[in-house]
């Protein structure tokens, strides 16, 4: 029986709020967005057919298609939530059940994932996929679940990576205990990083920088001399200049939301952040070009030769 | 010899204007060289963000007042400033309030002369 996985995006420039919730979809979790997370979980099922699409514009349309092709069932997941799902039990649940849908839901309510048989689609018609007052059956999932409706979810599901509190593997070799950092990364030797944390690619980490608290700094960011990174997850392509104490928050670029304060602030105005928009892949190293291959922590894994620094964004 | 000196509130200076931060950077050393352990409250608290220039006169002015063996606190308006200072570590050179009323509680404000001297204020 064809089965096909289509996962829906809320689209890049989606953002879940205003002011202070700037979470978006496209933000990764220790080197993985969700969606990307999904796609990996959806394939080790064994699912050939897998799609993903942006929200209200071409989902509807897309199962459409699959079905008028034979498809015979569809994974439909909305990503607006990460939830650890044994899909094969789900699978095996809707057999049994002979359900045309069914819904997972959780001890909070639905959470955006359904499988749909054929004729559901053609009977209904495409709403059957988003239509959530439409007849299903109910599967309940009691396993992990993440509901991504705020920066703070987002923060707190990088929290529960890091600590093994969920089935997210942060990207990168793990370099120490609860320590995972891409071979890509440049790690200055006086920079002192305490686990658990992770830094991911071509990410380059200065002199003097202390890495504590569950902090994550995803991929092409540069962390500049002497700043502390506390609870703090910096998303890709974002400078920080030097010096700075970044605690309990999240920096996108130029834009840092304060959890504790729930505020957020422009630090492009202050230029203490920048976007980053290249880095020249020349001047890094990988891991394995190492001597002992082993421990990156305090090991600077840039060429002997002093490498150019990276070409930033303007603060605009 | 008492424990603590004059308070004293200045408004930080909000433009850009080169002299006039210039001018105010030339009243805060006066302050120091004619004040023992001076208080002094910069409120900034019509300023709804710090610009690097403004970071760097904040600094100037905590070094000038702590030669005199004083103390810089600051009237933060807006949380987007509080959060500028903790990121700066501004925040643990500076004490930061979120009213003038609460930085010169327990202190006896004072008015700042041009000639460098303070007076007190008559309650």
């Amino acid at each position: 029986m064809q089965l096909g996985a289509l996962v829906v995006t809320q689209g890049s420039s989606h953002q879940s709020g205003e002011g202070t919730n700037s979470w978006s979809s496209s933000w990764p979790v220790v080197g993985k967005t969700v969606v990307e997370r999904w796609i990996d979980r959806v394939r080790e099922l064994g699912v050939g057919i897998v799609s993903v699409v942006d929200r209200d514009e071409q989902s509807p349309v897309r199962i459409t298609d699959w079905v008028k092709e034979g498809v015979e069932q569809i994974l439909l997941i909305l990503s607006g939530s990460y939830a650890e799902i044994d899909f094969a039990d789900l699978i095996q649940f809707h057999h049994q059940g002979r359900n045309r849908i069914t819904r997972v839901f959780d001890k909070k309510g639905p959470l955006g994932i359904s499988l749909l048989n054929r004729r559901a689609v053609l009977k209904t018609g495409v709403r059957c996929g988003l239509d959530e007052t439409l007849k299903s059956s109910r599967y309940d999932f009691r396993g992990y679940v993440s509901r991504l409706s705020s920066t703070m979810a987002y923060r707190q599901l990088v929290e529960d990576a890091l600590e093994g509190r969920c089935g997210i593997q942060p990207a990168g070799h793990q370099a120490d205990e609860k320590i995972w950092i891409d071979a890509t990364a440049r790690v200055d030797a006086s920079a002192r990083i305490q686990g658990p944390c992770y830094i991911g690619a071509h990410t380059r980490i200065h002199a003097g920088v202390i890495v504590t608290g569950y902090s994550s700094i995803e991929q092409n960011c540069e962390i500049d001399m002497g700043t502390t990174l506390d609870h703090a997850c910096i998303l890709p392509n974002t400078y920080l200049a030097p010096g700075l104490h970044v605690r309990n928050s999240v920096v996108d670029g130029t834009r840092l939301e304060q959890l504790e304060r729930g505020v957020t602030v422009d630090l492009g105005r202050a230029a203490l952040a920048a976007r980053r928009y290249h880095v020249p892949s020349a001047v890094t190293r990988t891991a394995s070009a190492a001597p002992d291959g082993g421990n990156l922590i305090g090991c600077d894994w840039g060429t002997g030769a002093q490498a150019p620094m990276p070409v930033r964004g303007d603060h605009s | 010899m008492t424990s603590k000196g004059p308070v004293v509130i200045k408004e930080f200076p909000q433009s850009r204007n080169f002299a006039r931060r210039k001018s105010f950077l030339s009243e805060v050393r006066s302050l120091a060289r004619h004040t023992y352990r001076p208080q002094l409250v910069l409120d900034i608290s019509e300023s709804a963000e710090m610009a690097p220039d403004a970071i760097e006169l904040l600094l100037e002015c905590v070094e000038q007042v702590e030669r005199a063996d004083g103390r810089v606190s600051v009237v933060a308006g807006s949380p987007q400033t509080a959060v500028i200072l903790e990121l700066t570590r501004l925040a643990s050179v500076l004490d930061i309030f979120s009213s003038v009323s609460e930085a010169v509680n327990g202190g006896t404000l004072h008015r700042y002369q041009h000639d460098g001297s303070v007076q007190p204020i008559a309650a």
